[in-house]
């Protein structure tokens, strides 16, 4: 083969041509997910901003553990496996640092920063009226949701939170910590009337959007900003009273008749509802499974955390059902597997378990019927984990009356009267805080919350938590003797009034202080 | 390398010919008078040479009448023959103890070594090494100063990183170039030489794909003329771990349990309590022994060469197999080449070479702090069993005794999870890289390459059910997933090389471009009726609609224009100059490229007229200054601000699982190329006719603007942060390595050592002085942060000072108002520095404790032969540098739920064992001994170790003679890798990767191996 020089340069030539210089060349397109350029264009688009923001409802961080371990600081419960950072959390030597509870703040901003985005960009969008006020309002609702999740937990009269305004810009977005908590609280309250506006009632959602912001709650979570508020601001008290009633009046809640049934899952969406965590066995709450007794006696990978204490069971009235439907003691028969089961527990702490959330694991098959995750490390249940019910939002305005110098008793007898006990005249805060706690124990509704803002926190937490200690943790019959099971706290007012900022966002961002004393 | 010289010197030899005498004659080698094919001829101070032949001869037209003839060989010694008219020569050439006449190949283009104006090393005694049972990566090890080698553990799947002279971005990665291709793989039997482009300078011209990181340059073994030749290597051997932690047995872990209790003030537990749960006070297992085994290693490879004056030919395949020491852990692969070179004319040449293999494994991820195999066998309690009655595995307790199971933690059974691991990932690649080299006239070449490389990976992974009692999972899976990953490289460059009288230039330019496209699609299925190995399929999941199949697409594209300029006097001055132009699809089209520049000198005064030191073989000064642009650690299309994905909502009374977008990032228009500044002063020195050779380089190196994630405050509601160009790292040292080798009659000799230091410093980091680095131990400990004036990710720790011998002690110790330091600390708690002396023990009193790069490293080499006998032994080590124990952070307290312990827990400190520096035994931590970032898990990395000890024996010529098989060359040889390691790190192994934090790294190995070497 004999080739000339000509015929090969040409051809080099083409190949030259084909690697030749070009901007087109350097500019790829990218595939997949949407970005700026192509968004905010369809119903679809809008729609799936708005389901974004619903997303940490099914993860761990946030409706699992997450707060819970916060809600465990109270009284009601003790640390039941021994591990440092849990053990540290309820004994206030807690540097906020811990993955469980730290991702809260990073993911709720993250709510809130989807919601800023809906609430920019939604309103040019031409698509349907109806549908935009919709978008609009769960958006309003679930950025004011945010950040009542955060507020009470981080901020007080020293320092707010920060508040991310709509439409900042990049140069802005660090954004410091407001002036104080009511600041916050106010933020929250024009969030959830703007969304009550747009919103409708739950009776009006269309099944298939069960779970999404309605009405009630919108008045409902006004009234909690302004239940916390009151603590620095006792004009607040009237504007709880106002809320509650917008719900009570509505027509729309009442309480079932029967305490057990709230936590059924077939009542996930009874009258009584009026926020939960939305949860399904594929993607949700693990929080039953935490409960439950640590490896769930070989059928199920129960996570065994929490045990309660002797002091809850106490609180109750004799004769108080709620008691029995709240918490399980040695030998108490209970539905497990499909097997009717008397209770015991070779680890449980207090020899108590909590009983309330038990009800995905009754069937014969749980797995199978699709109420429980069949993945141990991810037990995620099909229960909703109610947030605010009915029944908080009577004793919302109970308390809320009580402490304007006003009769309570109406609110708290309906709550009372359906536990079968005998109503009050002349109820005290004494009597509503007892009230709470029993109706409302174990639920994210947060005991350790309550106590800090009525100031009980340092006095109770300075006794020491009891138990039931059986002769033989094998035998539901054994008799038991109450022992100190956690000895007695030190919480300082002053600086466990709130909880440590997450050092790690603190390093993120150059305008972020911790909480004094942290 | 002896087919490069070849390469440059036909190149050379087809320039200019105004000859005036006819030499001629032939090349043979001096002990054994056989002919050398190849040999280079040259008439000194010109670029007028030729080659041997394949009966060793030569013919050469001198350019004057009389003159000096210089012959060069690789790895023989250069002789230089004065000649007068035409002659005949017969010339001997006798081995040097150094390869000194190499060529050098530094992209586009190759030098002689003596003549680089740069920082390269080259690793030599290459043979010997390649024995070794260790990867291509693995063999450079100790062997250069400068080129730190780090094994990440000893996982047969993870590959040693390799960091040249320092850190300075989150992206320093290596480029491998092979036989001029960047990127494409190699065989480690089918190197011949292999050299690493130190300094900015020498690596410019590779440009942007290089980063900060250096560039490897690796010369394959090339056809030869003539001559068929075979070469083969087959060895295998075994592999074990050793040094291994060991568990307390089910007795100790009750008794630990059971005073953690009470030291903590809680009530014990039951299952701790020999007469109450019996089953539980019995050691049945030694978890540790029945994670780990000794795995077998082999390799074999072959490589058959040949071809005539005008076609050349190369085959070669390698098939390696590697057993891990953790059980089912694995890593084989098969590859092969074919290299074909066509001489079409005098002045036209084209290669072909072609590439394809397969790779395939099984990694455990031992890093996990929650399910890592070697982490599980300590957590496992020593009364479970590895299966139960019923030859299923076992949980953490029998199953008859669930009633206990809570007591223990969420374990999964080790082997189980060694053992069910049911993976099929096999990855394929195959390229082609076509070269062409045309003289498109006297002194101008014109070379254009094209590389086309495919490359596809399956993995699929059968997830069983975990029943078993510990940390259940009542679900089956099975994931599948596949990528393709195509693309191309073009490369053009026009060389002109003039020589007028001592003047030597060399102009080069050229232009590159390319494209890279990786594609793929991801699929879970859940609900597997059978677990039968034949019903694993996908048709038998039963839901598919739990996971969302997922698709991949990335394109990525690159452009570059370059030059260089050599210019050389009298082979006494050398520079070197070039220019490039980078531009990639990464960045925002306004500002998506980059200049970047070298320039580099060297004086040979050993050349010089003057120079007349009959020890000195060569001496010379180099100088060197260059710039390389980076853009590895930003990700396609950071310019766009995406929405993501979210993690499905579940909403409605059927409980839908509803998609989700939310805003993933806040683009950064701005960013622009990182640039890696060096500067190199060496000198290069040969002594005592060549035997003695000193090489040493001081460098600074800056990395300008270095790339890495901007501060992403949670206000910005993005879980994405963007990337910024951030500040700048600095890192300089010294290298130094000196060889002697010599041989006397039957003995030849050869001793090497090296040695680097590196001192790395952040110096600018914008906005902030501290930047936390992404590396955290079970969400608890973080201990990684870069900080101005201090290296590289360092460990930033709060500073201990031993540990409270009595409670009064820990009373005691307060700050100025009077008040406790640590109110919640005991007798047996560490004691913490108040480092600002605010009262509290808090991030504030964190310091900077150094960091996992050390500071030094050094290797030593000897290599010696008698008769049939060889013998070869490296050793290295690292010194200055400090690994985050952070193992003992869950091996060393019984704060963890119910998990076993380290056996050294027995040695905490208590009141009558005050003299240890483990914290109390506890089930609470209030003190968080085992959860603060402090210095108290820090320990000294530094080690020594035999890396490697090869003994060789070759049959003599006259007993293969007498089977007829006189040209074939037969050596058994037996070698053991990492012998010994010498260190006072209390880990397995001190080479733990990942920026030195350790969980129970799976462990560097020991090899020993057999082999057997055959080339005829």
């Amino acid at each position: 083969m004999k080739l000339k020089l000509y015929q090969l340069l040409l051809i080099l030539i083409p190949a030259l041509g084909f690697v030749a210089c070009s901007d087109d060349f350097l500019e790829n397109e990218k595939f997949g997910a949407p970005s700026t350029e192509n968004f905010w264009q369809t119903e679809g688009d809008a729609m799936a901003a708005v389901n974004a923001l619903y997303t940490y409802f099914s993860e761990d961080d946030i409706v699992g553990r997450g707060f819970m371990w916060y809600v465990c600081a109270g009284d009601d419960m003790v640390v039941g496996r021994d591990k440092a950072q849990s053990v540290n959390m309820k004994n206030f030597i807690d540097d906020g640092s811990n993955g469980y509870t730290a991702k809260n703040w990073r993911y709720m901003y993250r709510i809130i920063g989807r919601a800023n985005d809906i609430i920019v960009n939604v309103p040019s969008m031409s698509i349907d009226k109806d549908l935009k006020d919709f978008i609009l309002g769960q958006a309003y609702f679930l950025r004011g949701w945010a950040y009542l999740w955060l507020a009470p937990r981080y901020g007080d009269d020293r320092a707010g939170i920060p508040i991310v305004k709509e439409g900042t810009a990049l140069s802005e977005l660090d954004v410091p910590r407001a002036k104080n908590v009511s600041e916050n609280y106010k933020q929250c309250v024009s969030d959830f009337d703007k969304a009550a506006k747009l919103l409708p009632y739950f009776d009006e959602l269309p099944a298939d959007d069960y779970g999404r912001a309605h009405k009630t709650a919108c008045w409902a979570y006004a009234a909690k900003a302004h239940l916390y508020n009151a603590e620095y601001d006792a004009t607040s008290y009237a504007k709880v009273v106002e809320y509650a009633d917008k719900v009570i009046t509505s027509g729309k809640h009442g309480l079932l008749d029967n305490y057990t049934d709230v936590f059924k899952v077939e009542n996930n969406w009874s009258k009584e509802y009026i926020w939960s965590f939305v949860s399904s066995s594929d993607k949700g709450c693990i929080t039953p499974s935490v409960f439950l007794e640590n490896k769930g006696w070989g059928k199920y990978n129960g996570w065994g955390y929490w045990h309660a204490t002797n002091e809850l069971y106490e609180a109750y009235e004799e004769g108080d059902p709620r008691r029995e439907a709240t918490i399980l003691k040695f030998g108490d028969e209970f539905q497990y597997f499909g097997e009717t089961m008397r209770y015991y527990s070779s680890n449980n702490r207090t020899g108590m378990q909590f009983r309330k959330f038990m009800d995905p694991f009754t069937s014969k098959d749980p797995v199978a019927d699709g109420t429980i995750n069949a993945n141990g490390d991810y037990p995620a249940t099909d229960l909703n984990m109610p947030l605010i019910r009915y029944a908080e939002v009577l004793l919302f305005k109970a308390e809320a009356l009580i402490m304007q110098g006003k009769s309570g008793d109406g609110p708290l007898n309906e709550v009372r009267h359906r536990a079968g006990l005998d109503p009050l005249t002349g109820a005290t805060m004494d009597d509503l805080k007892h009230e709470r706690r029993v109706e409302l124990a174990a639920e994210w509704s947060d005991r350790h919350q309550d106590l800090v803002r009525w100031h009980d926190a340092q006095a109770t937490y300075s006794k020491p938590l009891h138990g039931r200690i059986h002769s033989n943790l094998l035998e539901p019959d054994s008799p038991y003797e109450i022992k100190e099971v956690w000895p007695a706290r030190k919480f300082d007012p002053v600086v466990n009034h709130v909880w440590p900022i997450p050092p790690q966002e603190i390093e993120q961002s150059e305008v972020l202080v911790q909480n004094k004393g942290y | 390398m002896k087919k490069l010289s070849l390469l440059l010197l036909t190149l050379i030899g087809l320039t200019e010919v105004y000859s005036q005498a006819v030499l001629k004659g032939k090349i043979v080698e001096k002990s054994t008078n056989e002919p050398l094919v190849g040999a280079a001829v040259y008439e000194k101070g010109t670029t007028n040479g030729t080659i041997s032949d394949s009966e060793g001869r030569f013919n050469l037209n001198a350019k004057s009448n009389n003159g000096v003839l210089v012959f060069s060989f690789v790895s023989y010694q250069n002789q230089e023959l004065v000649f007068t008219g035409n002659q005949d020569f017969t010339v001997q050439m006798e081995t040097s103890s150094v390869g000194l006449d190499e060529m050098v190949v530094i992209g586009y283009g190759s030098v002689h070594k003596d003549d680089l104006s740069t920082s390269v090393g080259s690793l030599e005694g290459i043979k010997e090494l390649k024995s070794r049972p260790a990867s291509t990566t693995g063999l450079l090890q100790g062997t250069l100063p400068g080129v730190n080698v780090m094994n990440q553990g000893g996982d047969p799947g993870q590959d040693a990183n390799i960091v040249i002279r320092g850190l300075g971005s989150p992206s320093d990665r290596v480029l491998w170039v092979v036989d001029g291709v960047p990127g494409a793989p190699v065989n480690s039997e089918d190197i011949e030489s292999i050299s690493v482009l130190k300094d900015a300078a020498a690596a410019a011209i590779y440009g942007s794909s290089v980063g900060s990181g250096g560039v490897i340059v690796v010369t394959t073994k090339q056809a030869k003329a003539g001559k068929l030749s075979v070469d083969a290597n087959y060895f295998t051997g075994i592999q074990t771990a050793n040094n291994l932690p060991e568990a307390l047995n089910a007795e100790e872990f009750n008794r630990v349990k059971n005073l953690a209790a009470d030291n903590a003030g809680l009530g014990r537990s039951d299952a701790f309590d020999a007469s109450k749960n019996p089953d539980g006070a019995v050691t049945r297992t030694d978890w540790m022994d029945e994670i780990f085994r000794t795995g077998k290693v082999s390799r074999f490879g072959v490589s058959l060469s040949g071809g005539s004056e005008k076609i050349k030919a190369l085959a070669s395949v390698q098939a390696d197999n590697e057993e891990g020491v953790l059980l089912n852990t694995y890593n084989k692969s098969v590859k092969g080449r074919v290299n074909v070179d066509f001489k079409l004319h005098d002045k036209i040449k084209f290669s072909e070479s072609v590439q394809a293999g397969t790779t395939e494994g099984y990694s455990n991820d031992t890093y996990s702090g929650y399910t890592g195999a070697i982490i599980s066998a300590i957590y496992m309690p020593p009364s479970a069993s590895v299966y139960d009655s019923k030859g299923n595995f076992g949980g953490v307790v029998s199953p008859d005794n669930l009633k206990y199971a809570g007591a223990y933690g969420d374990i999964v059974n080790p082997v189980a999870t060694l053992e069910r691991k049911d993976v099929y990932n096999p990855e394929y690649y195959v390229r082609s890289t076509s070269s062409l080299d045309l003289e498109l006239f006297s002194g101008l070449t014109f070379n254009s390459m094209f590389t086309v490389a495919g490359n596809q990976q399956l993995e699929e992974e059968f997830m069983p059910k975990r029943p078993e009692p510990g940390k259940p999972l009542n679900e089956n899976s099975k994931s599948m997933s596949t990528t393709f990953h195509n693309n191309w490289l073009s490369e053009n460059t026009l060389t002109y090389k003039k020589t007028l009288n001592k003047h030597q230039f060399t102009l080069m330019g050229g232009y590159s471009a390319s494209y890279e496209k990786t594609k793929g699609f991801d699929l879970t299925v859940y609900g597997f009726d059978s677990e039968l190995e034949s019903a694993r399929h996908l048709v038998n999941g039963s839901n598919w609609s739990k996971t969302k199949p997922g698709e991949e697409m990335d394109e990525l594209s690159s452009t570059s224009l370059f030059s260089r300029v050599s210019y050389a006097y009298d082979n006494r001055y050398f520079l070197t100059g070039s220019m490039r132009n980078d531009a990639s699809s990464k960045l925002y089209v306004d500002n998506n490229d980059g200049n970047f520049s070298a320039v580099s000198g060297a004086w040979k005064i050993s050349s010089e007229p003057f120079f007349n030191v009959g020890a000195v073989n060569l001496l010379k000064l180099r100088a060197s200054w260059g710039q390389i642009g980076n853009v590895n650690s930003v990700d396609n299309y950071s310019y766009v601000a995406g929405y993501e994905a979210t993690r499905g909502t579940v909403l409605g009374q059927n409980k839908e699982v509803l998609s989700g977008l939310g805003l993933e990032n806040v683009p950064n228009l701005g960013l622009s190329w990182e640039t890696s500044e060096q500067t190199d002063f060496g000198f290069d020195m040969n002594l005592f006719n060549n035997k003695l050779s000193l090489v040493a380089d001081y460098y600074i190196k800056y990395t300008k603007q270095f790339i890495d994630d901007l501060p992403n405050p949670a206000t910005y509601g993005t879980p994405v942060a963007s990337k910024g160009n951030i500040g700048e790292v600095k890192n300089e040292g010294f290298e130094l390595a000196v060889s002697y080798g010599d041989t006397k009659g039957d003995f030849t000799y050869r001793v090497g050592v090296n040695m680097a230091t590196n001192k790395n410093k952040v110096t600018d980091l914008g906005n902030s002085d501290i930047q936390w680095v992404d590396e955290s131990v079970r969400q608890v400990l973080r201990p990684i942060y870069n900080g101005v004036d201090e290296p590289w990710h360092s460990f930033y720790l709060i500073e201990t000072d031993g540990i409270f011998q009595s409670d009064k002690e820990a009373a005691a110790y307060v700050d100025k108002d009077g008040n406790r330091i640590q109110p919640n600390a005991v007798a047996g708690d560490l004691k913490f520095i108040d480092k600002n002396g605010d009262g509290v023990i808090n991030d504030e009193d964190r310091l900077f404790m150094g960091s996992a790069t050390p500071e030094m490293t050094y290797g030593f080499n000897a290599y010696l032969a008698y008769k049939g006998f060889d013998f070869a032994m490296l050793w290295q080590g690292a010194a200055g540098h400090k690994v985050f124990n952070a193992y003992k952070g869950v091996a060393y307290t019984a704060s963890e739920q119910g998990y076993n312990m380290d056996k050294r827990i027995l040695d905490a400190w208590s009141s009558s064992n005050t003299g240890s520096d483990i914290p109390r035994i506890s089930a609470t931590d209030p003190n968080k001994n085992f959860q603060t970032n402090s210095d108290w898990f820090l320990e000294d990395a530094s080690y020594l170790r035999l890396k490697n000890i090869t003994i060789g024996y070759t049959l003599p010529q006259s007993l293969l003679t007498r089977v007829k098989a006189q040209n074939v060359k037969l050596r058994f040889y037996a070698s053991a890798e990492n012998l010994l390691t010498i260190t006072n790190y209390s880990g397995m192994d001190p080479e733990v990767g990942n920026y030195g934090i350790d969980v129970a790294k799976y462990p560097v190995a020991r090899k020993f191996t057999f082999g057997v070497n055959v080339n005829f």
